[in-house]
């Protein structure tokens, strides 16, 4: 995928203002810097305004960066984190749907609600946590540019003081830096996702994924209010009856038996009222008499469906009664 | 030099639906908006962009005297036994009107469960508070008008007030119940809460005498059920509330001292349906009246479809039976488990139906479905009921005998 497409898919998939930025180490491009400036600065210029620098180390205005991005080593004990060796002779910031050469990091610009929606994608696709590593110091520099270059590792940052203060980073902003490769990787795998799982836009229920996997194990498949499923002859039906305060702690299992006619129906009361007592119920309705059979859960319906061996039971034990009664029904009034 | 723009701009070029007027639309949100042949004639006239304002006088489209906008509103309110009659961008912007001008943000309103979604996103837009009264569950899904009486308590035990307004859902979507509207309405009036009817689905296509519902505010829609061009809604009230729905505006322009006196604050001044919509609303007019006074003939063959689909077997149709009304749900387990053997999976059923010149079905259903037999005749709706029993013997669902 072109860089132009790449940076397309991205933002718009997370809704980002800001441009994702490429970073090269050492490119062939000479150094094009008015003056000197904090590497930060430079990033965020690019982000924003799409501008494109090459900068050496007579361009750095941050000693931080300078010893982070390898331009110098540092004269006295380590520093954490740099390039090593560090042989860094130039470094070209640009934005990445305009960059011409192939990138060594992106550096990731955005608001912390909006990094959270790239985190929790990026965990989805690695099937991992996202593991940062950052303390507020070397933070656009070493934290986002050398630690994924170096160990080839995403990593995200909280941003430094010199960041915030001096490189118009605002308060709200965070930052993303990949090396390359997890970057394209991140954005082929974007795809958009439907706006809701309903196919009119509005959500018919408030069902935990937990329990509808419950219930679609017993050998049911879920309609739009209700379940469904064919259990011997018989298409019997699950639904979840809320009470006054919207509160399940049961469910019915509704079999519809059809007749020639609304009187032929009627004509079997006799039998509904017999075969169908407590715990079971029917309801006439037209040419149809519908047998209902009411599972008490004693317990909130998203707790039982976690007790998959007594909820399979009750409600296996529970279609089998109605198979029973509706079978009788048939023989004694429609046969 | 500004940049040249990357836009594919051809597939914009020959704009067309893909079906044949000759086709069969079952689709449950379109059957009462097929224009009248007298409203497609209006629209080509009226088709440019505020073309109805050529003789605006009033700076209001409701007062517009040629083409006769004014007559319309005057009869429509007289047609649906209301007093007053405002135009407006869908029956969703009718209910949203409604509720801004007659309640405050915080208050609370009680509606159906059934309710159409915008009428909770109205509700959300107005900062409202939103109570359901609770539908009887599989398979009728109903709702029980003393469930309104319940509920006004309820918020009035825990708020200290009633709630500030009523909504019922005259129709539901997915069903096609058709509400007790004026027992709602009598409960309304003992407990003193105005009453708000959303009649997408029945004014237009069937008779609604608002005064005997009881209703304060009803809510129509154009495209749905007058056959009138989209967007095109109604709001309809009384001389009780008509005022204070249809304010005008008081603002002015702190330094060139501008007013809007005869613009109404609810309706963005003046109704946003100029054009088209309006002018398929009154073409479509003279039809609309007389249809309504045929709607047992129209559910009466949604209940014969109804019939001639449960001889298939596993075919269940929901909500009240026989029905009410000509929009009808149906449960359809055997073509589920016959779409996990072709190829198009779920979408067999409409390429079936398509290949018989039959549409509306959304595409994709297969368990369960809905369709509308508003307006189609009795021979075509005969032609509908052999097309799914054909499509059913074919992948081997068994099929009772005619009785």
């Amino acid at each position: 995928m072109k860089y132009t497409e790449l940076t397309k898919q991205f933002r718009q998939f997370f809704e980002l203002p800001l441009t994702p930025v490429a970073v090269k180490f050492n490119s062939d491009d000479e150094p094009n810097i008015p003056h000197p400036m904090r590497y930060c600065e430079i990033v965020r210029k690019a982000a924003a305004f799409g501008t494109s620098y090459t900068c050496s180390a007579d361009d750095m205005s941050c000693a931080s960066a300078e010893l982070a991005l390898g331009f110098t080593e540092p004269a006295y004990g380590d520093v954490y984190p740099r390039m090593k060796p560090a042989d860094t002779r130039t470094m070209t910031v640009t934005p990445l749907d305009r960059c011409e050469f192939e990138p060594d990091v992106v550096v990731v610009v955005g608001t912390a609600s909006k990094l959270m929606r790239v985190a929790a994608t990026l965990s989805k696709v690695k099937g991992d946590m996202v593991n940062a590593k950052f303390k507020g110091e070397f933070a656009v520099c070493g934290e986002c540019t050398t630690i994924p270059l170096m160990e080839n590792k995403v990593n995200l940052s909280l941003l430094c003081a010199g960041a915030r203060m001096f490189s118009d980073y605002r308060n709200d902003e965070i930052v993303f830096g990949f090396p390359m490769e997890a970057f394209v990787e991140l954005t082929e795998s974007l795809k958009e996702e439907s706006i809701t799982k309903a196919l009119c836009g509005c959500l018919m229920d408030d069902l935990p994924a937990r329990l509808v996997d419950a219930i679609l194990a017993l050998g049911f498949t879920k309609g739009t209010d209700h379940f469904i499923g064919r259990f011997g002859d018989e298409i019997v039906r699950l639904y979840i009856p809320k009470d006054e305060s919207g509160k399940s702690s049961s469910v019915t299992l509704h079999v519809p038996v059809k007749f020639k006619d609304a009187a032929a129906a009627k004509a079997s009361d006799d039998m509904a009222s017999y075969l169908f007592e407590e715990p079971m119920n029917y309801r006439l309705r037209d040419n149809w008499m519908d047998a209902i059979l009411l599972i008490e859960l004693h317990e909130p319906i998203r707790r039982a469906a976690m007790k998959p061996e007594k909820f399979n039971a009750l409600v296996n034990n529970g279609i089998e009664v109605m198979l029973d009664r509706v079978a009788k029904f048939k023989r004694k009034t429609i046969q | 030099m500004q940049e040249e723009f990357q836009l594919n701009l051809d597939i914009y070029k020959n704009l067309n639906r893909g079906i044949e007027s000759t086709y069969i639309n079952l689709n449950p949100i379109q059957r009462g908006g097929v224009l009248t042949a007298e409203a497609r004639k209006a629209a080509l006239e009226f088709a440019d962009g505020y073309s109805v304002c050529d003789f605006c006088f009033e700076s209001r489209v409701d007062l517009v005297q040629n083409p006769p906008v004014r007559n319309l509103t005057a009869d429509i309110a007289e047609f649906l036994n209301m007093d007053d009659v405002r135009f407006t961008a869908g029956c969703r912007h009718a209910k949203w009107a409604a509720m801004h001008m007659v309640t405050e943000p915080g208050e609370t309103l009680v509606l159906d469960s059934l309710a159409h979604y915008t009428s909770y996103l109205a509700a959300e837009a107005n900062q409202l508070k939103v109570v359901e009264v609770p539908h009887s569950g599989y398979p009728e899904f109903t709702i029980d008008p003393e469930g309104y009486a319940e509920k006004f308590e309820e918020v009035e035990r825990n708020t200290g007030s009633l709630p500030a307004l009523a909504l019922l859902t005259h129709v539901d979507y997915r069903y096609g119940n058709v509400a007790d509207a004026a027992s709602v309405g009598k409960i309304c009036k003992e407990y003193g809460v105005p009453f708000l009817l959303n009649t997408a689905y029945s004014s237009g296509i069937m008779p609604i005498d608002g005064k005997k519902l009881g209703v304060d505010f009803l809510c129509a829609s154009g495209h749905k059920s007058w056959a009138a061009s989209a967007p095109m809604g109604i709001l309809a009230t009384t001389f009780e509330w008509n005022q204070q729905v249809f304010d005008k505006s008081t603002i002015r322009g702190d330094w060139s001292g501008r007013g809007f006196t005869k613009k109404e604050v609810a309706l963005f001044g003046c109704s946003p349906v100029f054009g088209v919509p309006v002018m398929s609303l009154m073409a479509s007019f003279p039809s609309v009246v007389e249809r309504v006074k045929h709607w047992d003939e129209h559910v009466e063959n949604a209940r014969y479809l109804a019939s001639q689909l449960e001889r298939i077997e596993g075919f269940h149709q929901m909500g009240v039976k026989p029905t009410e009304h000509t929009l009808v749900a149906f449960e359809s387990l055997p073509l589920f488990e016959a779409a996990a053997k072709t190829k198009k999976r779920g979408y067999f059923l409409y390429h079936e139906l398509k290949k018989r010149k039959i549409i509306g079905i959304q595409p994709g259903m297969s368990k369960s479905f809905k369709l509308n037999t508003f307006g189609l005749s009795r021979v075509q709706v005969e032609y509908v009921a052999n097309a799914f029993i054909e499509i059913a013997r074919k992948y081997d669902i068994p099929v009772e005998d005619e009785a």
